[in-house]
C-alpha cells in the first residue's frame, strides 16, 4: 500500500514555501525538537523506527500537520509503544508512575551523542555478494517490506519498478526495512542507483536525460540482463 | 501496538500544539525523562553551532585549496571532519560537484533527510510536500522557482536520500571570486547552494 509520506512526483501545483527560513519559526518548535533528541537518545527506539511512526500516523494527521506536530505525534506515539510514558499521562499532562524517574541524558552525554552520530554502515557478510558499479537493474515492484505487510520500506513508489545502473557502492548498511520493526540490522549491500528522468516519468519527464538518483538496498534491486 | 498491525496509529494529543508542547515538556522533566539542562543545550547547538556556516567553511575550503577539494571528492566524511563537522545526520557524507555540464540538487521525497552538521537544521521549503512532491519530477521549475536559470549545457542530477547518506552539492566558484581567501569566500557560499537550489553570491 502506497502512504501518505511517500510523495515523490505526486502532482502538485503549490508553490515552495520560500519565506520563513529561521531555524526556529516558534518557541515550541525547539521544545519539540529537543524533546525528540533527548528521548530518542534514552535508546528505547531507533532512527528508523521514529521514521516509521511519523509515516504511521493517521493519513489525514500527516496531510495537515506541519513538521514539528508529526514530529510530537510521532513521539507520543512512540513513547506509548516503548512503555516510557501511557495515556492517562498524555490526557492530564500528570505524572502517574515514576517508574522510569531519573532516566535522563546529561547534557554532556547528548553533546556526545549528536558528536558521535550512529552510523548505519556495518560490517560486511556473506549473505550478499554486492554487485558491481555499472550493473544495471530494476526495482522492486511493488514497492513492498519483505518482512511485515504494510512495514517501513525505503523505495519510493515513483522509483518501483523502473530500470537504472549502479553508479556508487556504500558498502553493508543497516536494512530499514528491519530495523524499523526492531527484527535487527539486518545489513544489506548500499547502491546508488541512476535512473534517467524519462524511465521514471516516460513522456512526462521535463528533460528525458535529466537523471534522478537514490539510495537503494539490495534486496530492492534485480538485476537486469544487458542486451 | 504491535508492528503487524496494519491500521494506522491513533491519535494521543490535543489539538493546539504550541500547549500539548509546553505541557508535555513539563510532564517529561517531571518524569525524569528529560533534564531541562539538556533540553536547552540541543536548541543552543542548532542555532548557533551547527548552522550553513559549516557548510560554507567546506566548500570555501574547496575552492581555496587543491589538496583539500581532493579529499573532499575522494573521502568526504573524512575531510569535513578534519574541519571539525561530523556526527549526527552526517554519519556518511558525499559531496557532488556542479560544472557546466551537470547542475545537482538533493531532496528527500519520503522526509526530510539532510546533511546535518554541515547545513543544520533543513529550512521550512525543504520539509515541505511541495518541494518534496516536485524536485523529483519537475526540478527545471523548481529551479526556476528559486531564481536558478541553468546553462544550456547543464543537465539536472536530483540526489533523493533515501538511505543514510548525506549529500553536500559544490557549487562552481563565481569567476569574479577567484583569488579571494578561504576566509573571504565563506560568505559567498549561501545554504541553498549547498543543497543545489541557489547559486553563491557575492556578500553585500
Amino acid at each position: 500500500m502506497t502512504k501518505i509520506h511517500d510523495m515523490g512526483g505526486i502532482p502538485c501545483v503549490e508553490s515552495l514555501p520560500l519565506e520563513n527560513t529561521t531555524v526556529f519559526e516558534k518557541k515550541w518548535h525547539k521544545i519539540v525538537l529537543s524533546l525528540t533528541l533527548a528521548v530518542g537518545a534514552l535508546g528505547k527506539w531507533n532512527l528508523d523506527r521514529s521514521r516509521y511512526f511519523r509515516e504511521s500516523l493517521p493519513p489525514d494527521d500527516y496531510g495537515n500537520f506541519t513538521y514539528y506536530e508529526k514530529w510530537m505525534a510521532g513521539l507520543v506515539n512512540l513513547m506509548v509503544d516503548s512503555g516510557l510514558i501511557d495515556q492517562s499521562e498524555l490526557r492530564d499532562f500528570k505524572v502517574a508512575s515514576k517508574s522510569m524517574q531519573g532516566i535522563s541524558v546529561s547534557p554532556e552525554a547528548l553533546k556526545s551523542m549528536i558528536a558521535k552520530g550512529d552510523p548505519s554502515l556495518c560490517n560486511s557478510n556473506t549473505c550478499f555478494e554486492p554487485h558491481e558499479i555499472g550493473t544495471l537493474v530494476k526495482t522492486k515492484s511493488p514497492p513492498a517490506n519483505n518482512y511485515l505487510e504494510n512495514g517501513h520500506t525505503r523505495l519510493p513508489a515513483y522509483s518501483s519498478g523502473s530500470k537504472g545502473e549502479i553508479v556508487l557502492y556504500h558498502g553493508f548498511h543497516r536494512l530499514p526495512d528491519a530495523n524499523a520493526h526492531l527484527l535487527g540490522p539486518n545489513p544489506e549491500p548500499l547502491y546508488t542507483v541512476s535512473f534517467t528522468a524519462y524511465a521514471l516519468w516516460g513522456n512526462e519527464a521535463e528533460n528525458p536525460d535529466d537523471k534522478i538518483h537514490l539510495d537503494l538496498w539490495h534486496s530492492y534491486l534485480e538485476p537486469i540482463a544487458v542486451k | 501496538m504491535t508492528d503487524n498491525d496494519t491500521h494506522h496509529h491513533h491519535r494521543h494529543l490535543p489539538p493546539d500544539p504550541e500547549y500539548t508542547a509546553e505541557k508535555l515538556q513539563e510532564l517529561l522533566i517531571q518524569k525524569g525523562l528529560v533534564d531541562e539542562k539538556t533540553l536547552d543545550e540541543i536548541v543552543n547547538i542548532y542555532e548557533h553551532k551547527i548552522g550553513p556556516q559549516n557548510g560554507s567553511r567546506v566548500v570555501a575550503k574547496s575552492w581555496a585549496d587543491g589538496e583539500f577539494k581532493k579529499l573532499l571528492f575522494d573521502n568526504p566524511t573524512e575531510a569535513i571532519k578534519s574541519l571539525g563537522f561530523h556526527g549526527r545526520q552526517g554519519e556518511h557524507v558525499i559531496a557532488v560537484e556542479n560544472t557546466t555540464e551537470t547542475h545537482n540538487m538533493v531532496v528527500c521525497t519520503l522526509c526530510s533527510c539532510y546533511p546535518w552538521p554541515l547545513l543544520g537544521i533543513p529550512p521550512n521549503w525543504y520539509k515541505s510536500d511541495s518541494y518534496r512532491k516536485r524536485a523529483v519530477k519537475e526540478p527545471r521549475k523548481v529551479l526556476h522557482e528559486f531564481g536558478v536559470e541553468l546553462k544550456d549545457t547543464q543537465k539536472v542530477k536530483v540526489w533523493d536520500s533515501t538511505a543514510e547518506i548525506r549529500y553536500l552539492v559544490v557549487p562552481m566558484q563565481p569567476e569574479e571570486s577567484k583569488g579571494l581567501s578561504e576566509d573571504e569566500l565563506v560568505p559567498w557560499v549561501t545554504r541553498n547552494s549547498m543543497i543545489g537550489t541557489g547559486l553563491p553570491t557575492k556578500p553585500k
